[in-house]
């Protein structure tokens, strides 16, 4: 039993180590060029469908805000005031096509406010405010409607769906709102609002930008699109982190001066090469998380000028070299006749295809970021930002170490309560 | 026979650690030369898993792709080859285990029983030879006998490898060797062929 199975192992071994497929090696070649192509294409589909997912977030994420910021000057309710101690209310529906005496309506009132309170319909079912109308008894001249939204106090007056019609009674109404506005309520209402919303702002921008390596530039303007948060800390100062997807070609040549990119090619039988001349691009799709401090040089309203600086951090998402290494080669070879050396000169060209792993490089905190900002209003609600902008490197960055530059502008639109408010003072 | 061009020439004299520091730099050409330099050898691995060239292929790429995304991982002061082998023995085995729920469950019941005497072995057998009896193997004793037989796998090591314990595995090879003599006695002896024509 024993011989058989040492004989057919042996039999196996020989027989497997002279084994020839080399009829099939083109055949399996081809089929593994194929199967690259479609893993790259895979690949290229993934960060295809990253970069969407992820513009498609930011987009969502800014119309989201943007609705939001514009939909809380119209969500507008009455408040009651806090410090009545009885009070009655007249709900909406109720109040459509009243005409009633006062005293109906204020029966208990006496004074100014009490006398002949009217409440006429004007044009009812055209405004959209859900309304309540809040009285106070004890406090007759403080008898005032008020508005609400989310952001700030709005007196109703002309514009809403009712008004006071006696001239004696919007006298007094003018009189308890001022006193009421310039009170202690509207500051404290004020500051618990700023608590709220004030220091809180959010950005999303699209940036053009292009790159430079030495006295190597893009190969195509890059794109950016991002979304920031700005957080006050001090009335000027705010600190800005953000989350941007950058789409960036780079050209390389021999003047981009990295080293590392030399493609020498030393041959075995002792010939140095070394590199001639080389061309190349690299694609990429980069993740960047910029941490930024802005410093509010002037504000009037929602104008102004800052300035900001910081630093980002890059995590790439695709990187693909594509580049041609032309090396020259020095023959050295001894001429018996004339007894010297001679030199013959040869040339060889290298096509390197690389494709870097998704997230396979990060640099962290790899880019002084550095950009002045003007702001004026956009809207109602938002703000527009122009703000070029400079990134120098910290580190050598991409997966080819090189030493890049960014320069460009960007156009962004800030929403929150912090520039809806200033605009409304 | 092909001329070979100068430039050809001197590819071909690229050692290997030059041909995987160019292919670790995403050169095409350099991972053809690797790929077609040691296509033969890593076909004569994956064929004994497989009983099949065109399967063995797709093994052969897999375990070629493995290679490119591994290049850094490679210590440049060993020789490629056995790196290499290791690696298409684990693209191998890789495969037998998506092929198993698909591999015809072959019991050893399912072989005539023969003598249990050793039987002779007349001559050399051929690669296509034993790949004829390989291909009549359950998978599962294929792989084994590989493991252990030619590659030198202890059961242990198969038993963590195939996600089965080493007496399985033992049993596994005894089977596989079983068959391989019933195997050979049906397809190659000449004294039982003699003897079943009288």
């Amino acid at each position: 039993m024993k011989q058989f199975d040492d004989i057919f192992r042996e039999n196996v071994n020989k027989a497997f180590s002279g084994y020839n497929a080399d009829h099939l090696a083109d055949q399996g070649w081809n089929s593994l060029e194929a199967a690259g192509k479609g893993e790259r294409r895979r690949i290229k589909m993934i960060a295809f469908w990253t970069r969407a997912a992820v513009v498609t977030l930011l987009v969502g994420s800014s119309v989201l805000i943007g609705y939001l910021a514009l939909n809380r000057q119209s969500s507008v309710e009455i408040v009651t005031l806090p410090e009545t101690d009885a009070e009655k209310v007249i709900p909406d529906k109720e109040l459509a096509g009243i005409e009633s005496p006062a005293s109906e309506v204020f029966p208990e009132t006496s004074g100014p406010a009490g006398d002949g309170i009217e409440v006429k319909q004007k044009e009812a079912l055209q405004a959209q405010f859900v309304a309540e109308i809040t009285v106070v008894p004890e406090q007759p001249n403080k008898g005032i409607i008020l508005l609400h939204s989310d952001t700030t106090l709005l007196p109703v007056v002309a514009e809403n769906r009712f008004l006071l019609s006696e001239d004696s009674v919007n006298l007094v109404y003018e009189k308890a709102l001022k006193e009421f506005m310039e009170g202690e309520t509207v500051k404290e209402i004020a500051a618990e609002e700023e608590k709220r919303y004030g220091r809180t702002t959010f950005i999303t921008g699209l940036s053009g930008l292009l790159a430079h390596v030495k006295d190597a530039s893009s190969t195509a303007p890059g794109v950016s699109v991002g979304f920031y948060v700005d957080q006050k800390i001090t009335e000027r100062i705010s600190l800005r982190p953000g989350l941007a997807l950058a789409i960036n070609s780079l050209g390389i040549d021999n003047g981009t001066g990295n080293e590392k990119l030399a493609y020498s090619l030393p041959l075995i039988d002792g010939n140095s090469g070394t590199p001639d001349s080389y061309s190349g691009h690299l694609n990429m799709i980069a993740m960047e998380l910029p941490l930024n401090v802005v410093f509010r040089v002037f504000e009037k309203e929602r104008s102004g000028v800052y300035l900001s600086a910081g630093a980002s951090t890059m995590i790439y998402i695709s990187q693909q070299f594509t580049g041609d290494f032309v090396n020259e080669y020095t023959m050295e070879q001894f001429n018996a006749a004339t007894g010297s050396m001679t030199s013959e000169k040869r040339y060889s060209t290298v096509t390197v295809e690389n494709s870097y792993g998704s997230f396979s490089r990060t640099d962290y905190l790899g880019l002084a970021n550095f950009s002045a900002g003007y702001t004026f209003p956009y809207g109602k609600t938002a703000t527009l930002l122009i703000e070029p902008f400079l990134q120098l490197p910290f580190s050598d960055l991409t997966a080819l170490n090189l030493r890049v530059r960014y320069g460009g502008i960007s156009m962004k639109i800030r929403f929150g309560t912090d520039a809806f408010r200033k605009g409304k003072q | 026979m092909l001329r070979m061009g100068k430039g050809e020439k001197d590819e071909q004299l690229l050692s290997d650690l030059e041909l995987i520091r160019r292919c670790s730099e995403g050169e095409v050409r350099a991972r053809e030369l690797l790929y077609r330099r040691y296509f033969s050898f890593a076909m004569s691995v994956a064929v004994r898993y497989t009983g099949d060239e065109s399967e063995a292929m797709e093994i052969v790429n897999d375990s070629f792709m493995k290679v490119l995304e591994k290049t850094g991982e490679f210590d440049t002061t060993r020789p490629f080859r056995p790196w290499y082998g290791r690696i298409l023995v684990n693209s191998a085995i890789d495969s037998y285990r998506k092929n198993t729920r698909h591999s015809p469950h072959l019991q050893i019941s399912d072989i005539e029983t023969t003598e249990e005497q050793d039987p002779e072995v007349y001559a050399e057998l051929s690669a296509a030879d034993i790949l004829s009896l390989f291909r009549q193997l359950p998978e599962k004793y294929r792989v084994t006998f590989n493991l252990f037989e030619v590659e030198g796998y202890t059961h242990d090591e198969i038993a963590k490898q195939l996600d089965i314990s080493a007496s399985t595995s033992r049993s596994n090879l005894t089977r596989a060797r079983k068959m391989l003599r019933e195997l050979y006695i049906k397809n190659f002896n000449p004294v039982r062929r003699n003897n079943e024509a009288i």
